[in-house]
């Protein structure tokens, strides 16, 4: 009886997820990207390039998790990457990705960003856009500073893992009353670590990366919501399988809501 | 013994699962099972086995890629009712989907077997161009470009 009772409550949960939490919101996001040259030891496989990548995205809310935490479909509305001044196709527009975040905007999982990533689409390069969309920042009181981290976990089904932390140091430098509304300012600024790494594949692959974050966000003082995030974030990075190549990536972005 | 078979038994909690965003093979077999009716009022005089390549747009339109086994008005007609099935809404670009009907004795049969050539693409955290993508992939893997 208890087995029945253990299997049927299980089964509840198909239908838990899909409430819809909050309302719908739009971005703009541009980012300016310097990455340098890709190297191995011995040569130069890529030479160093400037990039600009523009993007509409809206937020939607999809469903409460078990345990709180939200779903909302990231949608790109329009997308536009510039290589050295120059437009590049870019296969990004009408894909979505789920963001599932904690109620205070903290990234537990990002799902589909597998079918935001890869060549031609480019959001595993462009990861950060992510974490400025929903940076998290701690409820701190007017020149205090605190600590909280900015995590977000990059996943491409079971073979692909790797987590990003920004050990951040916030601090609320007041109400930033010359907004369209009144809205609290924060910064931050803190070490950015990447680790990870493919599983169950030959020749397994590691990434790692080091760098460091720092931005300002926004948030209206009635609302909590971010209205504005202005970022410059670096890292340097390593993929290596049979061989270890490495990339230098500056950041630097703004993610501003369309009303 | 018997605990384990009962846990065994629960099935895994569904709840942090990706939203279907994405056509899957079980959508796809929906949508081409659809069709099995339609194609059997298109006639089922002689047996035959038709291989078919379908375009499953985002919008849920399907468009006939390559229909290899039928000729003539039939075909004309199979045609027609393919296009008539509205698939399933999906968020990415038209994904090209290969299985086959068979028509035996009267009857018209979807293949159990069906494919959705998805591009799967594999993440790199490196930005890339086209032009030198297959050298870094081949690099890290420690093979010829061609070979990937």
């Amino acid at each position: 009886m208890l087995w029945l009772f253990a299997v049927l409550a299980s089964c509840s949960v198909h239908r838990a997820g899909e409430q819809a939490v909050d309302v719908a919101r739009q971005y703009r996001v541009t980012v300016s990207a310097q990455f340098g040259a890709v190297k191995t030891e011995e040569s130069v496989l890529q030479p160093a390039m400037e990039t600009r990548l523009a993007l509409r995205v809206t937020s939607t809310p999809t469903r409460r998790f078990r345990d709180g935490s939200l779903g909302a479909q990231l949608r790109v509305v329009d997308a536009e990457l510039t290589v050295d001044g120059e437009p590049v196709p870019v296969e990004l527009v009408g894909r979505t990705a789920e963001l599932r975040t904690f109620a205070n905007g903290e990234i537990l999982d990002i799902g589909w960003i597998d079918r935001l990533s890869g060549p031609g689409r480019h959001l595993d390069a462009f990861e950060v856009i992510f974490p400025a969309l929903s940076p998290a920042p701690p409820s701190v009181k007017v020149g205090v500073e605190e600590n909280r981290r900015i995590i977000w976990p990059f996943r491409s089904g079971r073979t692909v893992r790797w987590d990003n932390a920004v050990e951040a140091v916030w601090k609320n430098l007041g109400v930033d009353k010359a907004q369209t509304s009144p809205a609290w300012e924060l910064t931050y600024r803190g070490p950015w670590t990447l680790d990870g790494g493919t599983r169950f594949v030959s020749p397994g692959v590691g990434y790692t990366a080091k760098g460091h974050g720092e931005g300002t966000v926004w948030m209206d003082v009635k609302t909590g919501s971010m209205t504005l995030h202005v970022f410059e974030w670096h890292r340097t990075v390593q993929v290596e399988g049979k061989v270890a190549l490495t990339q230098t990536q500056e950041f630097e972005g703004r993610i501003e809501v369309i009303p | 013994m018997m605990l384990v078979l009962l846990l065994g038994a629960v099935p895994l909690d569904p709840v942090g699962d990706p939203l279907p965003n994405y056509l899957n093979e079980s959508q796809a077999h929906q949508a081409v099972d659809a069709m099995v009716p339609l194609l059997k009022s298109c006639g089922t005089e002689s047996d035959m086995t038709v291989r078919l390549e379908l375009d499953f747009s985002g919008d849920g339109r399907i468009d006939l890629h390559r229909l290899d086994g039928v000729s003539g008005p039939v075909a004309e007609c199979w045609t027609a009712a393919i296009a008539s099935i509205a698939g399933p809404v999906h968020h990415d670009t038209p994904q090209r989907v290969s299985t086959s009907i068979y028509v035996r004795g009267g009857d018209v049969l979807a293949s159990p077997t069906l494919t959705v050539g998805t591009r799967d693409l594999a993440p790199l955290l490196i930005f890339s161009t086209p032009q030198t993508r297959g050298l870094i992939y081949s690099v890290i893997q420690g093979t010829e470009a061609a070979e990937q």
